[in-house]
């Protein structure tokens, strides 16, 4: 799946779940892509006395509209190739931020400290979205997951796989593996 | 020439028209690249292009006819 695909997993590496933005997020910018389509093209229709000729604001409406559909367009790419994968290892949070500006981070399930889930405001609330803030135990960095569907379920299956993690490595150093 | 004859001027659109059909032009072969190395198996993009290109034919056709009918 996306970006996702083209990061390599390990031999032991097992997908455990992968994640996207809440879909309220793409209908707030593709209403707002919608608003810019339609506002210019009623300003337009009430200004046509200045023109010479009617053709003029039909051409400049659909050259607008152009635009926008491309513009449309770059909201779903982005959308849809915005992923969080969760592994049995590690979480990577591929951030398409546009067509040429991506973020791909990485953390070891072992390196976390504490997840927070926060869900600010009414639509959050009932649309059941919000942001995961992971704090690494290596760095004083931190890693946060913007607008995120079913964050609690996330970070709930962050925490199991850590778990898991951390029940394997035991298992290891009990077994004389020693650690990784 | 005064600049409101400039703007009201058939080949002035012409070239504007040209030069954002060229951009489209640009930013849809980049979609078309991303699609393709990142989106294959995603069922959503493989529907989302075939409405782009049809959506963009059928804006691109209305502006051909309309700048016909300019003035």
């Amino acid at each position: 799946m996306s970006y996702t695909s083209t990061i390599p997993l390990n031999e032991n590496e097992k997908i455990v779940l992968d994640a996207q933005k809440h879909w309220f997020i793409l209908a707030i910018e593709l209403f707002e892509l919608f608003i810019a389509a339609v506002v210019p093209i009623i300003v337009l229709l009430f200004t046509y006395r200045l023109v010479p000729s009617f053709s003029y604001i039909v051409l400049a409406s659909l050259l607008w509209l152009l635009i926008i559909w491309a513009c449309m367009f770059k909201a779903l790419t982005n959308y849809y190739l915005d992923v969080i994968r969760i592994t049995n290892l590690r979480i990577l949070d591929v951030d398409q931020k546009g067509l040429f500006n991506r973020d791909i981070a990485t953390m070891r399930l072992a390196n976390i400290q504490d997840v927070t889930v926060e869900s600010k405001g009414f639509f959050a609330t009932i649309f059941k979205y919000g942001n995961i803030k992971i704090q690494s135990a290596a760095e004083d960095t931190e890693f946060v997951i913007r607008y995120i569907a079913n964050p609690e379920e996330v970070s709930v299956t962050l925490l199991q796989g850590q778990d898991g993690e951390w029940a394997n490595q035991q298992k290891k150093s009990l077994s004389g593996g020693g650690d990784r | 020439m005064p600049l409101e004859a400039l703007l009201w001027n058939k080949n002035t659109w012409g070239l504007f028209i040209v030069l954002v059909l060229i951009i489209f032009g640009l930013i849809s072969t980049i979609f078309a690249y991303h699609w393709k190395r990142y989106g294959d198996d995603l069922p959503i993009i493989k529907i989302g292009s075939i409405f782009y290109i049809v959506g963009a034919g059928l804006i691109i056709g209305a502006i051909v006819l309309t700048f016909q009918t300019l003035p």
